[in-house]
């Protein structure tokens, strides 16, 4: 259960041929990509990824309930639009805690940059 | 919320502010949605000083950094001003966006990550998972300039245990990055957390941002 990467969840299950593999401090090497590494182009972006919860419009009637997320948006970063200069960034996420899900926010102010 | 309420009807009607005021306020524009009102006269000055800010005369800024402010600034003038739409539903949108080279965007970020001390591996194409431990000498404290930040908010490294001469911590944050390419001839950076607090992650995320350059 150590080693479970994805896990602060107890309740994980580890399924035999699909264990994950194992991530060793020191193969975090810092190597920057080499010219033949990006020769082609990235992958072309998903379009589901953009469906994020914190994008989903306010109701009215405050009813309180959300869509449950698709599973492939949890735990991927989400940036709040704002107007430059920003002096507050909003960042947020939204992950699964056993069979609940739920969406982080954070609002921190923007460092201002010296002359 | 524990305000008295007589002394906020005297407050609203007289055109004090005071906390209670501003509360009612933002719980009436949070109900409403209106475009005028307490954040409405925000939306006005920020549209002032936004449409100020469209034009490329950032000499101090990298170009990549430049760049993708400039997109962000774009998205933000298209949903608050141009299209009319209500300021206060503000968008949320995944990732990071830029049209710079994607080798570009990838160098800038890395090394972006290696001030931070933020460890890297290459685990496939433009994909990247990352590791950051908080609380390491020499690191984050003394990159951004808040000693109250340092002070209380990583807190007791005691914990951090030594194991076979590996060092763990239980606020250990790994997260992966990917470069997507969009349909509008963009690129995406998306992150996503693997390992670690939530909070200690998305406060990791806005001092990247900050050494990006694009806030």
């Amino acid at each position: 259960m150590n080693n479970n990467q994805y896990g602060q969840v107890h309740d994980e299950v580890t399924v035999m041929g699909f264990e994950v593999p194992r991530s060793p401090d020191s193969s975090y090497n810092n190597v920057y990509p080499g010219s033949e590494d990006e020769a082609r182009d990235p992958p072309v972006a998903p379009p589901h990824l953009q469906n994020t919860l914190l994008s989903h419009p306010a109701s009215r009637e405050n009813s309180g309930s959300l869509p449950l997320p698709q599973n492939v948006i949890l735990n991927h970063l989400c940036i709040e639009n704002r107007e430059a200069p920003r002096s507050v960034v909003a960042l947020g996420f939204t992950h699964r805690f056993h069979s609940k899900y739920v969406t982080v926010v954070l609002y921190k102010p923007v460092p201002r940059r010296g002359s | 919320m524990g305000f008295d309420r007589n002394q906020l009807i005297e407050s609203l009607c007289n055109g004090i502010q005071n906390e209670a005021t501003v509360a009612y306020y933002l719980l009436l524009d949070n109900r409403f949605r209106v475009s005028s009102g307490y954040l409405g006269a925000e939306f006005q000055e920020t549209v002032d000083s936004g449409l100020n800010h469209m034009h490329p005369s950032e000499p101090l800024s990298p170009a990549l950094g430049h760049r993708m402010t400039g997109y962000m600034d774009y998205q933000g003038l298209t949903q608050l001003g141009l299209r009319g739409q209500s300021p206060a539903e503000r968008k949320w949108a995944l990732g990071l966006q830029s049209r710079a080279h994607p080798r570009e965007i990838m160098t800038e970020v890395l090394k972006a990550l290696q001030e931070l001390n933020v460890c890297w591996k290459k685990i496939g194409h433009y994909n990247m998972k990352c590791r950051w431990i908080p609380g390491i000498p020499g690191h984050l404290e003394g990159m951004v300039n808040n000693a109250v930040h340092s002070s209380h908010y990583f807190g007791d490294e005691s914990s951090i245990i030594e194991n076979d001469g590996i060092i763990k911590s239980p606020n250990v944050i790994k997260f992966e990055l990917q470069l997507y390419k969009t349909p509008e001839e963009k690129y995406l950076l998306d992150l996503q957390r693997v390992q670690g607090p939530q909070f200690v992650f998305l406060d990791l995320c806005a001092t990247f941002l900050t050494q990006l350059r694009v806030l």
